[in-house]
Parts: C-alpha cells; sequence; structure tokens
C-alpha cells in the first residue's frame, strides 16, 4: 500500500519578484491598436476658397469692384513662373533641372512684401498642362516668411509646428486659384 | 580549527541550509524588465502622437497626394477625391478619367462635369433639408478635394468648377505634411 506523499515535500514556492507577464500583454496590446489606427502619413490642409458665382445685384456690384482691385497674380506655364502685380511684372524661367523655381519666386515675394505688408491675397493662375504639385510647391512658397527671410519673426516654442504658428510671419497666404 | 584560527565550516552552514541552496533556481526564468521598458518608452510615444493624428481621416484608394508645408489641421467636410482613373464625392464613384480628362460624354460646355453637379447638387439639396429641420446644421460649402499630385489642371479646372458653380465655395486642399 502506498502511503500518501508528505505535504512538505509539494508545498508551493513562494514566487519571487513582479510577475510581469499581463503588464507586457497589455502594452503590446495597446501599441497594436495605436499603431494600427494612427495615421503613418499625416493630412494637413490647405485653404483655397473659390470665387462664388455672382447671382444677387449687390453680389455682381461687389465682382465688379474686386475686379478693379489691383491683385499680385502668380501665372504658371511650362516656361516657368510670372509674377504680375502694382510693381511690375517679373518672370522666373524653368531651371535646368527642369524644376520650377520657387526659392527665387519665394525671394521676390518677400521683397515685394517688404513694400505691401498689408497685402496678404495672390491669385494663382496656372495653364492647362501644370500639375498639382507644382500649384502646391507655388502655395508654399507664397504663404509665410522663412527663417532669414527680412522681418522674420520667431515662433514661440510652445506653438511651433502648430496650426497657431500660422499668425506670425504671414507673406501671401489668402490664395485663390483663378483662370477656373 | 585550521591553521589561521577561524572553523572554516561556520559559514557552510548545516545540512538542511545546503539543501535549500542546492535548490535555488540557477538563471531565474526570462529577464523581461529591460524589454518592458522599451514597449513602454515607444507606447508613450504613439500616445503622446496620437492625439495630434485624426484619425477619421481617410486618403482614398490609388492616389498620391502631394506633400506641403501647411499646418492646418483636418476638418470632415465632404470628400471629393480626384485619382488618376477616377473622380469620387464620399466614396461614391462619379465619373471615369481617361488620358488624363474626363470623358467627353460627361462635360458641358467644356468645363461642367455633369454627373459630379447632379451629385453635388443632391448633396446640397441634402444639406438643406437638414438645415430646416435643425438650426444648429447649416449648408457651409465645405468641401476637401483629395487630388493626385500628378494631375493636370487641365482637369482640376473643370473640377473646380464644377464644385465653385454649385455653391461649394469653402474649398480645402488635403495634402501631406511635409517632413521638417
Amino acid at each position: 500500500m502506498a502511503n500518501k506523499p508528505s505535504a512538505r515535500t509539494h508545498r508551493m514556492k513562494p514566487l519571487e519578484g513582479l510577475n510581469l507577464t499581463p503588464m507586457i500583454d497589455m502594452v503590446t496590446n495597446l501599441m497594436f491598436f495605436l499603431m494600427m489606427f494612427a495615421s503613418v502619413m499625416p493630412v494637413v490642409m490647405i485653404d483655397a476658397p473659390l470665387p462664388k458665382v455672382a447671382s444677387t445685384a449687390d453680389e455682381i456690384k461687389q465682382a465688379k469692384k474686386d475686379e478693379n482691385k489691383q491683385e499680385l497674380a502668380i501665372s504658371i506655364n511650362a516656361q516657368g513662373i510670372s509674377v504680375r502685380g502694382v510693381g511690375g511684372s517679373k518672370s522666373f524661367p524653368l531651371g535646368v533641372d527642369g524644376k520650377y523655381p520657387t526659392k527665387e519666386l519665394h525671394a521676390y515675394l518677400v521683397g515685394l512684401h517688404t513694400k505691401r505688408p498689408t497685402d496678404h491675397e495672390i491669385t494663382l493662375l496656372p495653364s492647362d498642362e501644370v500639375p498639382y504639385e507644382v500649384m502646391i510647391s507655388v502655395m508654399d512658397a507664397s504663404r509665410e516668411l522663412e527663417s532669414g527671410d527680412p522681418g522674420y519673426q520667431a515662433v514661440p516654442p510652445d506653438v511651433v509646428h502648430k496650426p497657431e504658428s500660422a499668425q506670425f510671419n504671414r507673406l501671401f497666404p489668402d490664395v485663390s486659384i483663378g483662370g477656373v | 580549527m585550521d591553521a589561521s584560527g577561524s572553523s572554516g565550516s561556520s559559514f557552510k552552514g548545516g545540512r538542511l541550509t545546503r539543501k535549500l541552496r542546492s535548490r535555488a533556481p540557477a538563471g531565474g526564468g526570462l529577464m523581461l524588465a529591460s524589454m518592458l521598458d522599451i514597449l513602454m518608452a515607444i507606447l508613450f510615444f504613439l500616445l503622446k502622437n496620437y492625439s495630434s493624428v485624426v484619425s477619421d481621416f481617410a486618403i482614398g484608394k490609388d492616389l498620391s497626394l502631394p506633400q506641403s508645408s501647411s499646418l492646418i489641421i483636418p476638418t470632415s467636410a465632404l470628400q471629393l477625391v480626384v485619382t488618376q482613373s477616377s473622380i469620387m464625392l464620399d466614396e461614391k464613384p462619379i465619373a471615369k478619367i481617361v488620358n488624363g480628362d474626363v470623358e467627353a460624354k460627361d462635360v458641358q460646355g467644356g468645363v461642367l462635369i455633369v454627373p459630379l453637379a447632379q451629385e453635388l447638387a443632391k448633396q446640397k439639396d441634402r444639406s438643406l433639408y437638414f438645415e430646416k429641420q435643425n438650426d444648429q446644421h447649416s449648408f457651409t460649402g465645405s468641401i476637401v478635394l483629395q487630388a493626385d499630385k500628378n494631375l493636370k489642371f487641365n482637369l482640376l479646372k473643370k473640377v473646380l468648377y464644377t464644385v465653385g458653380i454649385k455653391d461649394f465655395v469653402n474649398m480645402k486642399l488635403a495634402v501631406l505634411k511635409k517632413d521638417g
């Protein structure tokens, strides 16, 4: 007849330290969901209000008034970029690499802005063959002053890379797309 | 006693102590603490960035958005997606694009995309209906354009004209945030 095993020999050993396995499970699950739902390529917006079709008498009157207003117009075509405004016009032909000269355009617009600091509106006039990507790069070049430009203000650290920073260093951020 | 004068065996313990020591685990299992540190660091990084990412903004399929330095956060609005092959309004296919342009049968007067105009009119009527039912809901004419970066202005001007003529004038262009 077999004897009953002694309880002392089967005594459970006390656990040494914390058991981290459930915590690692939880953290791994959280990470999985965060990585799945977080966008890898963050999307931002550019305001590009379209001109409203004038239908009432007041709207037509206002439209005629706006037509007479001298605005800065940037034409983009296969040859390059040209700027037309009160101060005359200037052309920027394509670079030798076939790229649009957005840096030169930006420098010229900075010069115009120092003469007319209250103006913030431009009209974009692309020709039919211009790619959408080029339109966006021209909008970027004309939106705000960059570090090193005359009149550039240092953005407070708490608003750097945030939408609030758009109120600083405004160049010509109010873009309307013409030729439509 | 040995030559140094000490007992020599005083730290070896008795028979029971030696037995217990021999039973002590040698390795102690996996060291999970450092792995947990790494996971927690990644988790905090993801949680910090998660608040600035809008997860409900879906980028259309077969679409390569241009990059921009803009910092405006995306807002929810009617989504107009223009890819190299089709035009979609809130994920509903509207018109096909062949050789970089809308099919001739869908265009009226050279600039108006008829199926898009009809669908926008429906959306506007729906918004105006809700505006009548609920004072808080009003038609703002907001629309977000997601367009492929390689599309030519020849096609985009038709899209912009059609959108503008149907009073969706509060247009925002969806772009990818440029690094740095």
